[in-house]
């Protein structure tokens, strides 16, 4: 019997859909290249929202591996879930018919919902008349959807569960997914996160959180720990990422991006710094690494000025000095999503040996609270911290440690 | 006669490719339950859909043997008996 302690848990898959790309490859060369996809929106008319822009997925091509059955009674955000596992079992070369089904599980995020199917059907039954309820609205909308849908298409069959945390439910269910490993109920779990919000109603809905800019210049609209931000710009899209224990990736000979050395997560008064200044020490002893050792951070910066600037006092005083991305500046915040887009973008920065721009940093970059990357630094990573704060209060961090038999 | 039934056969057609079934599979002796694999959400989601279309209100069977080429039948009956 293995000691839950000893149960390590390796990044075996990456599957990432954001408006910045539709697979792994063309989003992080996006990333990279410092473009940025925050954008008017397009999919509605926004007339009358107070918010403008958003970084959309233009037009979503779903991989052909997905069944049309599931997404025809889906909503968008559990068709970025199903995709992106797609892609991450297939990156994990991890043929789920040949596991055990209840030694699999799944830990996603999710802020929103499902919007996109139920204003159809709210717009059906109001001009069709009572007995037009979409059938699939219910079990479509609901935020544990895309683990529902997962489960059915993969035959998932263990401990899963789907957490809504705000802008830290990526978070939370990246803290459930490792434990879920440690703990001894699954040997392979799909952490991440789906994110859908830019529908009208969606955006809407976010508007009265007072977290988004109002911006109309796309350019200055989302600027992390900079005096100058104006709130955050909605993403939509998906990460999904393979964790298996180590012993059973070892087994099948998997190959791996990293280790995820810790998750700890701590809830409280939203201007209570020491909530995350905790989290954030104790997570990086229990991957038993030094402050020292941290060579990148991706940030929340939620573009609000006190909670930049409660977050950036924490990561200076833990870790003075160490530069801090945000890939949200580019594809926008993803909530259920982002932590495990920044994860996955945490893992590529340590293949590849580079610190990625945060999208918009020539812009007033040197007057930033926090150290944020300002273009593309070669530079090797052999450690990263992500952290994930939600507007009332929960933090989240997540340390992350390069494994080397990738390539 | 010949155009409405060539109308339900071609709605029931797009009706459940646009549920994601598979358009090869689509036949008259296709077992709505057993062939296709539908179930009683899709049920309903074919009712509303036959309704929207045709006005007629039809009990979409899967749980028994009912195929596609049964439930066209009953949607004819249903519109004749309305125009009756």
């Amino acid at each position: 019997m293995t000691s839950a302690g000893s149960r390590r848990a390796l990044i075996t898959g990456i599957g990432i859909i954001n408006a910045n790309g539709q697979d792994t490859a063309s989003s992080w060369q996006a990333l990279l290249d410092g473009k940025s996809a925050i954008g008017p929106i397009r999919r509605f008319d926004a007339t009358g929202l107070q918010v403008s822009l958003a970084a959309e997925i233009a037009e979503f091509h779903p991989p052909k591996q997905v069944s049309r059955r599931l997404f025809a009674k889906s909503d968008r955000f559990a068709h970025f879930a199903l995709a992106a596992t797609s892609h991450a079992l297939a990156d994990a070369d991890l043929d789920l018919t040949a596991e055990d089904p209840f030694r699999v599980g799944i830990s996603f995020g999710n802020n929103s919902g499902g919007w996109d199917i139920c204003e159809r059907g709210f717009i059906e039954y109001y001009e069709q008349g009572p007995p037009m309820i979409n059938p699939w609205q219910a079990t479509a909308w609901f935020p544990t959807a895309p683990q529902g849908f997962v489960s059915i298409q993969y035959n998932v069959r263990g401990w899963s569960k789907s957490f809504a945390t705000d802008r830290a439910s990526g978070g939370s269910a990246a803290y459930f997914g490792l434990r879920a490993l440690r703990w001894g109920h699954n040997d392979v779990m799909l952490v991440g996160g789906a994110e859908a919000p830019v529908t009208r109603l969606g955006v809407g809905a976010h508007v009265s959180t007072g977290e988004l800019s109002r911006s109309t210049e796309p350019e200055r609209a989302y600027l992390p720990y900079s005096p100058a931000a104006t709130g955050l710009v909605l993403g939509e899209g998906s990460a999904v990422l393979v964790i298996e224990e180590a012993e059973h990736a070892a087994a099948r000979g998997a190959r791996a991006y990293g280790e995820l050395l810790a998750v700890e997560q701590r809830t409280g008064p939203p201007e209570d710094g020491s909530l995350l200044e905790d989290a954030l020490r104790t997570a990086l002893d229990q991957a038993g690494k030094d402050p020292g050792e941290v060579g990148l951070i991706f940030g929340e910066g939620c573009g609000s000025a006190t909670g930049d600037l409660i977050e950036a006092r924490v990561l200076d005083r833990v870790l003075p000095g160490v530069p801090v991305t945000v890939p949200k500046a580019a594809v926008g915040h993803m909530y259920g999503a982002s932590t495990g887009t920044d994860i996955a973008f945490a893992l590529l920065s340590m293949r590849d040996g580079v610190l990625p721009p945060t999208a918009g940093a020539q812009v007033d970059g040197p007057n930033r609270y926090a150290p944020v990357t300002v273009a593309t630094v070669e530079r090797a990573v052999n450690t990263a911290v992500v952290v994930s704060r939600s507007r009332e209060g929960t933090n989240v961090v997540t340390v992350i440690g390069k494994h080397d038999n990738r390539r | 006669m010949e155009q409405i039934e060539n109308d339900v056969h071609q709605a029931l057609m797009q009706i459940l490719s646009e549920m994601g079934v598979e358009p090869d599979s689509i036949a008259d002796s296709a077992m709505l339950g057993a062939d296709l694999e539908l179930d009683s959400t899709d049920a309903v989601g074919i009712g509303l859909e036959l309704k929207r279309r045709f006005n007629v209100t039809v009990k979409v069977q899967v749980k028994g043997s009912e195929t596609v080429g049964d439930l066209a039948k009953l949607v004819l009956a249903e519109i004749d008996q309305a125009s009756a």
